[in-house]
């Protein structure tokens, strides 16, 4: 009998160890389902607050009714990623940049998708230039080294522009104005620097013609040389050759867009050791020894060679802002990390190290272009 | 009534017998614990290393970016270009050749392409592997 009970007390001692373990059990099982579930709704930027509407009336938005956040967000031009498309709708960004898609089907419907509820309209930015075509897979284009004369630039501009503007893209990061073009053989029309920036400007004209955007690309020139591979950031000497397309496209004031590189130059203009794109005197140069008066947009900021170039991503990020461009574009997957760059830019506005009249005259140019009036 | 029930609870006993064995417990717990680190740390951003990581450090070669146009190849130097051009293509075939370019060989492991007449990328598994390393290629599986 004494026995017996000493089992039943054994067993019962057992059952209360093993229940303790299958409560823990069903407590992971809880926990990893949670965490699961926050680890998806971080990837799609779930927690990324969202940005209250603007205000728009009769087609004018007052910048005084923007709030810092959402300036800082329309000069932000990301990567257009359907699978978080709800994060970057919610932070209310100025653009949405395609790489190629599936289809054309796809490209409609993933450009219909963005704008879908949108009061300010993301522009939406591909880049369909020289012999880069991200359509090539059903549509072919004639490629930039094999034209030469005004008219087939125009053409061109046209064609391109026209299929451009039926998809929902409004702006197109071409043409190329780069002289020597050593890497590609194929980026920048062909001939000379007064040859390239003929055909470079009726291009641009046959693109606006069907209100597409042109950009004229990389500010000050010398991308597509062959550089040291063991360096992350290139540098190059600028000559007035090199300046001489945007002197030019300025002068006759078809260009609207120019993209800047992250090239260290010296010579005729000099990047101070800094990226262009991050140097204060290279845009300034742009804005007022050459007379830009148009959108000045940074070349992809998400690169390797830009992040280690700084000791940390926000230095970089107040320092590309603070170059000054309008438009910013950040291709990092991450909508979570666009959101935080855009509460780095707002810290260093609040604590003055960039001008916020620098901020809403880069706003200004974009919701102009996009067909909105401002007022102030 | 009766024998519906302690049917009924012998199911339910079957299937949770499984968890009397504490050996079995333990072993899931210990699995669930590591799953549930393994996610937190995703949630705080740190970062694991993948095999695609370790296909990098492995592999010791020098990575290789060539651009190719209508029969004109040209070597891409900077790593980082070229994953950015990766980028822009719409995939990316298995492609073993051996292209010389100005007498300098160099062993091409991909082809990356969007489809004819437009320029495309001739890559090493290195050059590859590095894209992939640096999360230039992310996006493509979001």
């Amino acid at each position: 009998m004494v026995k017996k009970r000493k089992v039943k007390v054994k067993k019962k001692a057992t059952g209360f160890k093993n229940s303790k373990s299958f409560y823990l059990f069903l407590f992971l099982v809880f926990l990893n389902i949670i965490l699961v579930l926050l680890v998806l709704g971080q990837s799609k930027g779930f927690f990324v607050p969202k940005q209250p509407g603007p205000i728009i009336v009769d087609n004018t938005i007052d910048l005084d009714d923007l709030s810092l956040q959402q300036k800082i967000a329309q000069m932000t031009v990301v990567l257009g990623v359907k699978y978080y498309s709800g994060a970057l709708k919610k932070m209310q960004l100025g653009g949405i940049h395609l790489h190629t898609l599936a289809d054309e089907q796809v490209f409609r419907s993933t450009i219909t998708h963005f704008q879908k509820d949108m009061k300010v309209p993301f522009m939406v930015t591909v880049d369909l230039e020289g012999c880069v075509n991200p359509f090539a897979h059903y549509r072919n284009f004639t490629a930039a080294k094999n034209i030469t004369t005004v008219g087939q630039a125009f053409e061109k501009g046209k064609i391109e522009g026209k299929y451009l503007k039926d998809l929902g893209v409004t702006v197109n990061f071409a043409p190329v104005v780069d002289l020597d073009d050593q890497i590609w053989n194929c980026r920048s029309f062909p001939g000379g620097k007064e040859n390239i920036s003929e055909l470079a400007n009726s291009y641009i004209l046959g693109l606006q013609d069907e209100g597409i955007m042109g950009t004229i690309k990389h500010y000050p020139g010398q991308t597509l040389v062959i550089k040291d591979p063991h360096k992350y950031l290139a540098a190059a000497e600028i000559t007035n050759q090199d300046l001489y397309p945007y002197q030019k496209l300025s002068e006759r004031t078809s260009t609207k867009a120019v993209m800047v590189s992250h090239l260290i130059t010296y010579g005729k203009v000099n990047s101070e050791g800094k990226p262009s794109v991050a140097s204060q005197k290279i845009i300034n140069h742009l804005k007022k020894d050459v007379g830009f008066k148009g959108m000045v947009i940074s070349d992809e900021i998400n690169m390797q060679g830009m992040k280690k170039f700084y000791p940390t991503l926000d230095e970089m990020y107040v320092d590309v802002f603070k170059a000054g461009s309008d438009v910013i574009l950040n291709f990092n997957t991450d909508p979570n990390e666009i959101h935080r760059m855009i509460k780095v830019i707002e810290k260093a506005v609040w604590k003055g190290d960039i001008d916020e009249d620098k901020i809403d005259e880069s706003v200004r140019k974009i919701l102009r272009f996009k067909g909105f009036k401002v007022v102030d | 009534m009766g024998k519906k029930r302690k049917t009924k609870s012998k199911v339910i006993d079957y299937k949770f017998s499984y968890f009397r064995n504490k050996k079995t417990l333990t072993i899931l717990n210990v699995a669930l614990i590591l799953t549930a680190l393994v996610l937190f740390s995703f949630l705080i951003g740190a970062k694991m290393p993948t095999l695609g990581k370790a296909a990098y450090w492995l592999d010791k070669s020098v990575p290789v970016c060539v651009a190719s146009f209508e029969g004109e190849k040209s070597f891409l130097n900077d790593v980082d270009i070229c994953c950015a051009e990766l980028q822009k293509q719409l995939k990316c075939d298995v492609w073993n050749e051996i292209v010389m370019i100005k007498s300098k060989g160099a062993t091409i492991n991909k082809k990356c392409y969007v489809g004819t007449g437009t320029i495309n990328y001739l890559v090493n598994n290195k050059q590859y592997n590095y894209c992939k390393k640096e999360g230039y290629l992310d996006y493509k599986s979001l």
